[in-house]
């Protein structure tokens, strides 16, 4: 590996690793996969550990890692089980949004929430809103000191596990600039939670339609200011992001260590296969983007401990991270043959994983735009 | 009740030696805490409760030696203490490090030193227990709250009590340990570590080599040879692979 | 001048075998067997024909349980000589070592599998778990081994002479014997494993016995649990358990990676199928080109 890791970070690896091979054993892992569903008490050992608040701050009951250690850390929960992992991220990264865009009572009331060991949501798609989320159509009105949220949200990952959210609603009809953010408790009357979509990956972590019916939210539950909803979501998808990348990574790994195992023992010819050269080319390829992909993580990791916005950088992290996945664990399976397509190996299973995150937080098409606007701006004349 | 736990690393990843036709390189950043030392700092912080201590030792040198205190210390350790300047692993000088190791301990008033069973490490609880004058309970694969204890032997156990002051060695699968909490881990990491000398004098030190005995690859034909297995049980008893 | 220390009592289950006996005999020419005992005159037959010396130190109280008391005796027994002592690498033989070496001050070198005898020192090689190299410690003065070497007992004539201890009647520890001392798969020390070319359900009877005489745990390939020859549990590879025990035995199994990937971390493979090309032959250390059901059947009677 070429990062070179602080003994600290050496440690909190181990640490992961630790309670992978302990709660998160591999025929585990394929039966929940099978039942597209992982039941809420397999995330009680990760609480306990404090996984679900690993980038938080003590002050506010957490485990107070650097972005870049609790990266490595959930590279490491991820290879094995990304969904698993996505569902402790989600929790995180909402409180940590609500931290950067809410004021200290909002954060200190979301964390302790969080803390004895519960999750958090994000939820702004719906199912006519998705990379154009300026078009959301879900409305949140004040009346006196509240304000009356009604509509139907679509994928909302830990949507059916959470106890609280952070919701986008349209406060006025001025595109964009009409929406705003609302912290949301999940037992506020007027909440239903809609059937667990059956996906194709990342079948642990939870993902439901949201339906609200006339909830009435506090004035004091507004996030930031009214009509700054897609700043603060920006802002969320900038933290997420660049996790989604760390996940990604934690993947390939797992892909290039299951193919380069199955490479040495498999025979044919009469030899092992990995001896042809285009079984190597595929091998080399893989650790090639493995390295590539985990710096570029390690990099905008690092940017945002330093407090940079990484805009750009985590949507190029996102693009090219979540793009060569799919290359290596497809090639995963391609070194595996015919056995490679059966749930026998996990190798399949990391295929499917990895579609998703070129789709949620923002499709790659829409990283692209993002770059291309901020790049442009760079060259833009005065 | 004062207990001293004494911590080391295990060889777990074969790639921790790798080779080099006769070069051996080494790699210690794959080496963590044991098992049954996991299961000794358990044991001890169990039995200690809320009002005894637990501090921890280790023999084991730089970064592993760090790293091993850091993670045990994460378990709900008191103090951490690193001897410095003798190998873990060797058994040739394991006597004079421990003789070093009980005049340190002696006058400390700990009632029991537990350390782990590590397959592979240099055998120190037996030179402790005799220096010290402590009673001696080996390879613990139970330790009850009235001090009843197991022995594991090859095809059976002794059972009975112990009398403290005790040195146990504890095997892995005396009790299982909690995972420490990444808060603990990074609390732990922040600790501070007490470096004691112990001046060794080192001269019959053992050196780590290539295994130069190759697995041997013979095969018979019944046919060719009727009695084949014969042959194989003979080469079998011949290696010691049968008895 | 070197001694091999061992117990024999009789209410134990853990007694040194002879074959380890012969193979500490092949590295020291001079060598005398101690063994304590609390049935001597059953053991002078066995004895009289290791071809090395032995003397029996007997007392009816001597009981292995009292550790401390044993080493206690061979420390009173051995303090003035300046030799190297050697034990079985057993559990019980390590405990009594540590205790004998931690007595005399001396160092105490466990789990050794090669032995060189130099005209200063005696080299000690100790493997280091699974990788590929050994630590190598070189023994000058007096010092505690203990051994995990085998030899070939040949018969020959030795002298045995017979000796009273003094033990006192303390009973420090009770002893209990294991049920089922190694037979489940996942942690047996040998595993016996039968694949399609058995044959027959029927062909699973003789590995069983084979098992028992062997003290080993039995188990399979898929196709073979496919079938119904033998509980699924028993399935060895990618879709069952995986194995690492210190000797595998594989009898009419092609070798296939999904199968194999179960059991390549094995010590020891011994093989035996009828087919010279099966991939399994590449992993054993030793092999017979036969048929299964036959060798089997030898193996029975030879062990
Ligand atoms: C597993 C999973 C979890 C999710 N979790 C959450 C969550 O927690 N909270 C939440 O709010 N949402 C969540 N989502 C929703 C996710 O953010 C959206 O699916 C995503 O933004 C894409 O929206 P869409 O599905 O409506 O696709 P569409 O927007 O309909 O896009 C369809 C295709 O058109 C392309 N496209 C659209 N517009 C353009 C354009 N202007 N230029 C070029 N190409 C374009 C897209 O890239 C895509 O290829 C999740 C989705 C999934 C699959
Ligand atoms: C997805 C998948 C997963 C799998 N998972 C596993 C798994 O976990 N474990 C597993 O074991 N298999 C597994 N298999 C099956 C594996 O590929 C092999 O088919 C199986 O291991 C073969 O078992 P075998 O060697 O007993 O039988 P065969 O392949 O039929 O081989 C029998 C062997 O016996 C020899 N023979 C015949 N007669 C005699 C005789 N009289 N004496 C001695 N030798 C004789 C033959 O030469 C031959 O080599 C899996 C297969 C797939 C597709």
């Amino acid at each position: 590996m070429a990062l070179q890791y602080t003994e600290q970070q050496r440690e909190y690896i181990h640490l992961a690793q630790e309670f992978g091979d302990k709660y998160l054993k591999p025929e585990l892992i394929s039966k929940w996969d099978k039942a597209g569903e992982c039941p809420k008490e397999a995330f009680n050992p990760a609480f306990d550990l404090g996984l679900h608040m690993l980038e938080i701050p003590k002050e506010y009951g957490g485990a107070g890692l650097s972005f870049e250690d609790s990266a490595l850390v959930f590279e490491k929960l991820a290879e094995y089980d990304a969904g698993y992992a996505l569902t402790l991220i989600t929790s995180f990264v909402a409180l940590r949004c609500v931290m950067i865009s809410g004021t200290p009572d909002q954060a200190r009331r979301f964390a302790d929430i969080l803390k004895p060991g519960k999750f958090a949501a994000f939820t702004l798609s719906e199912a006519d809103s998705g990379s154009d989320s300026g078009s959301l159509r879900d409305t949140a009105v004040r009346k006196g000191n509240e304000y009356i949220l009604n509509g139907e949200k679509a994928f909302a990952t830990n949507g059916g596990v959470a106890d609280v959210y952070i919701g986008v609603f349209r406060t006025s009809n001025n595109g964009n600039h009409g929406l705003s953010a609302f912290m949301i408790p999940r037992d506020t009357p007027g909440i239903y939670v809609g059937k667990h979509e059956d996906k194709m990956g990342l079948r642990l972590s939870n993902t439901v339609p949201l339906f609200f019916k006339d909830v009435h939210v506090p004035v004091e539950n507004l996030i930031g200011k009214e009509g700054k909803g897609i700043n603060i979501a920006l802002n969320s998808l900038n933290l997420s992001r660049a996790f989604v990348s760390t996940l990604t990574v934690g993947i390939m790994q797992r892909a290039l260590d299951e193919a380069g195992n199955y490479a040495v023992k498999r025979e044919q010819f009469g030899q092992p296969i990995a001896n042809f050269e285009s079984v190597q080319n595929m091998l080399a390829d893989m650790a090639t983007s493995v390295e590539t992909a985990r710096l570029l993580v390690n990099n905008t990791m690092k940017m945002m401990d330093k407090g940079s916005l990484v805009r750009k950088e985590g949507a190029m992290t996102k693009l090219f991270v979540t793009d060569v996945a799919q290359k290596v664990t497809s090639d995963a399976v391609q070194i595996f043959g015919g056995y490679g397509y059966t749930r026998i190996y996990p190798v399949e299973k990391l295929m499917r994983d990895v579609k998703g995150f070129q789709i949620l937080e923002g499709t790659n098409e829409i990283q692209r735009m993002t770059i291309a606007r901020e790049v442009a701006k760079e060259y833009a004349k005065e | 009740m004062k207990i001293a736990t004494i911590v080391k690393s295990e060889l777990t990843d074969p790639k921790t030696y790798t080779t080099h036709r006769t070069k051996v390189f080494y790699h210690p950043e794959k080496l963590f805490l044991s098992d049954s030392d996991k299961a000794a700092v358990e044991l001890a912080v169990k039995i200690a409760g809320n009002n005894g201590q637990v501090d921890l030792f280790t023999l084991e040198q730089g970064e592993v030696g760090v790293r091993v205190l850091h993670e045990a210390l994460a378990m709900g350790a008191a103090s951490a203490t690193e001897f410095v300047g003798s190998d873990p692993n060797d058994p040739a000088n394991a006597y004079l490090a421990a003789e070093k190791v009980s005049e340190y301990l002696k006058d400390q008033g700990y009632d029991l030193i537990l350390v782990g069973d590590v397959v592979g490490s240099a055998p120190i609880a037996a030179y402790l227990a005799e220096n010290l004058g402590f009673n001696l309970y080996e390879n613990v694969t139970r330790l009850s709250p009235n001090w009843e204890y197991e022995t594991e032997l090859d095809r059976g156990q002794l059972k009975g009590k112990v009398q403290t002051p005790a040195v146990l060695t504890v095997e892995a699968n005396a009790i299982e340990p909690e995972l420490p909490s990444f808060p603990a881990l990074e609390a732990a990491q922040k600790q501070t570590i007490k470096s004691v000398a112990l001046n060794l004098d080192t001269e019959e030190a053992s050196e780590v080599v290539v295994n130069q005995t190759q697995h041997p690859h013979v095969i018979w034909n019944l046919d060719e040879e009727p009695d084949a297995v014969e042959k194989l049980v003979a080469a079998l008893r011949q290696d010691g692979i049968m008895k | 001048m070197a001694y091999f220390i061992q117990f024999e009592d009789k209410s134990l289950g853990e007694n040194t075998s002879l074959a380890t006996l012969a193979g500490v005999k092949a590295n020291f020419s001079s060598l005398t067997n101690i063994v304590l005992t609390n049935h001597a005159s059953d053991l002078h037959d066995k004895y009289a024909n290791s071809g090395v010396k032995t003397v029996l130190y007997q007392d009816e109280n001597f009981t292995v349980r009292d550790l401390a008391q044993t080493a206690e005796f061979l420390f009173n027994l051995l303090k003035n000589s300046n030799d190297t002592y050697i034990f079985e690498d057993s559990k019980l033989g390590n405990l009594v070592a540590a205790r004998l070496a931690a007595k005399l001050a001396v160092p105490f070198i466990p789990s050794i599998s090669n032995i060189k005898v130099g005209p200063n020192s005696v080299s000690l090689s100790r493997e280091i778990d699974s990788t590929k190299v050994v630590r190598l410690s070189h023994l000058k003065g007096k010092g505690v081994i203990s051994v995990a070497i085998n030899g070939v007992v040949e018969k020959a004539k030795a002298e045995v002479s017979e000796k009273p201890m003094t033990i006192s009647a303390e009973e420090p520890a009770t002893y209990v014997e294991k049920r089922d001392a190694g037979n489940d798969l996942l942690f047996a020390k040998t595993v016996v494993a039968g694949g399609k070319g058995l044959q027959d359900a029927e062909g699973f009877k003789p590995l069983e016995q084979l098992a028992d005489k062997l003290d080993a745990s039995v188990g399979a390939t898929k196709a073979v649990t496919d079938v119904g020859w033998l509980p699924v549990s028993r399935m060895i590879g990618i879709s069952g358990v995986s194995v690492k025990p210190d000797i595998f035995y594989s009898f009419g199994i092609a070798g296939a990676v999904q199968h194999t990937t179960g059991m390549d971390q094995s010590k020891h493979i011994i093989a035996v199928n009828t087919d010279p090309t099966a991939p399994i032959f590449k992993l054993a250390d030793y092999g017979i080109v036969g048929d299964a059901n036959q060798v089997i059947d030898q193996l029975i009677n030879l062990v």
